[in-house]
């Protein structure tokens, strides 16, 4: 009976190992309910409970003091430019005869073009080189065009503002993510059951991405009544991106998990 | 029995006291103050920022946000935009490489946008030495770029408003066209 009971219970450890095995690899092969891994050369950034203050710096302060003066001012222009207006007054007879002067002139020209149609061939061939030539400069200035649109592109680069991606990763645990930029309203991120499903498989949603400030700021995060703030110093010349693992959110933003990197444009 | 550790004396101690003192005179310290830079430096920081807040940000107005320098350089400056479309003004106070401050602005103070073209602080200065001959010594508190206000006859310029404080406590005021780089009125006040 006891070797019977050895054999069975040797059956059965086969049977649940060969069902374990299987299932074990299923589970690692499975995508992770966390967030995906950042990109190499990211750092973690670590939120604050409250926005963090500004340094207090002044900015324009003649124009704060002075105010009153310079506004004064700008209503005197504004006044004398109102007063310059003056009422309306009869045409000057030498200006309709002008405009039929004129009108004579360009009936004239019309006739002249019409005798100068009917040339000879020669003319015709004459043309025909202007015409080559024309093209010609037209070739040149059309070169000479692009190279002015690749130098505008180059300065348009140099001139446009950094951006901000916001990427989300790993299973939420709500349904609603806000971001808040400072020069912007808030965002309501809303998360369906299809993106859900995605993150869940492992999947990164782009949630928001906009120009921002080339400057150091916050961004508020919120889900399910928790605040955070993240502080990032934003470079003039990259575009930076946010990684903000979902499984992470909890009523502790302090605890987070939020990647930053960036790259330059 | 506490064995005690018995204080650095003699060579030793003032070996290690010379160590130390090369070590923290050769160490890289922070320095408080900024390079000052003329105004169209600071400019494309100012501008960047601007456009990242709204697409039709104009620039209205600037003035020197710290001290000026004999040159016509500081180390901060100050710039107001105006968005139409948002109805809104924002500041932005620039230093070398860096914006120091970005906050919106409720003066409602709604000039002509500056002119694209205008002469830069230290030029501007120099040329107004140039014809206040008594002013080449002096340095002026202030220095504000802006549009409308300051001259009558042209009222569409841009024009620079020199103050230079007078040792009587007034102030001799000048304003010169940032376009044409002419003086256009004086007055002392």
């Amino acid at each position: 009976m006891s070797r019977a009971m050895t054999t069975v219970r040797a059956l059965a450890l086969r049977s649940v190992l060969r069902l374990a095995l299987p299932f074990s690899l299923a589970m690692v092969g499975c995508p992770a309910t966390a967030g995906v891994e950042p990109r190499a050369g990211a750092e973690q950034v670590h939120l604050e409970r409250a926005r963090p203050e500004p340094d207090e710096v002044k900015t324009l302060r003649f124009l704060r003091e002075n105010r009153a003066f310079l506004r004064g001012r700008l209503d005197a222009v504004r006044t004398a430019w109102d007063s310059a207006i003056g009422a309306p007054t009869s045409i000057d007879a030498r200006w309709i005869r002008h405009r039929a002067e004129l009108d004579a002139a360009r009936a004239a020209l019309a006739s002249s073009h019409r005798a100068a149609a009917e040339d000879s061939l020669n003319d015709g061939l004459r043309a025909l080189a202007e015409l080559e030539s024309a093209l010609e400069a037209l070739e040149r200035t059309a070169r000479e065009q692009s190279e002015r649109l690749t130098e505008l592109r180059s300065e348009l680069d140099e001139s446009r503002p950094p951006s901000l991606v916001l990427l989300f990763s790993g299973a939420s645990p709500s349904s609603e993510i806000a971001w808040t930029p400072e020069i912007s309203p808030a965002r309501w991120i809303q998360l369906d059951a299809q993106t859900k499903e995605a993150l869940s498989r492992g999947g990164i949603v782009e949630a928001w991405n906009g120009y921002v400030e080339p400057r150091r700021q916050s961004f508020e995060l919120a889900s399910d009544g928790a605040v955070g703030y993240l502080t990032l110093a934003v470079e003039p010349a990259s575009s930076h991106y946010v990684l903000v693992d979902l499984s992470s959110l909890g009523s502790d933003p302090t605890a987070w998990v939020v990647h930053h990197w960036t790259e330059a444009r | 029995m506490v064995k005690r550790c018995r204080p650095l004396r003699g060579e030793h101690g003032r070996v290690v006291s010379v160590l130390l003192l090369f070590v923290w005179a050769v160490l890289p310290r922070e320095s408080a103050a900024t390079e000052p830079i003329a105004a169209r430096s600071a400019l494309p920081l100012a501008e960047k920022a601007a456009r990242a807040w709204a697409p039709d940000a104009t620039l209205l107005y600037l003035e020197n946000d710290e001290a000026l320098a004999p040159d016509g350089r500081a180390e901060r400056w100050g710039f107001l935009y105006h968005s139409a479309l948002l109805a809104r003004s924002r500041a932005y106070s620039v230093e070398a490489g860096r914006i120091a401050v970005a906050e919106d602005c409720d003066l409602r103070f709604q000039s002509a946008p500056i002119s694209s073209t205008w002469i830069d602080s230290e030029a501007a200065l120099a040329k107004v030495r140039g014809e206040e001959t008594q002013l080449v010594e002096q340095t002026p508190a202030h220095m504000l770029l802006v549009r409308g206000p300051l001259d009558d006859r042209e009222p569409d310029r841009t024009s620079w408003l020199l103050v230079f404080p007078q040792p009587d406590g007034t102030s001799r005021f000048v304003v010169f066209d940032a376009t044409s780089g002419e003086v256009r009125r004086r007055w002392n006040g």
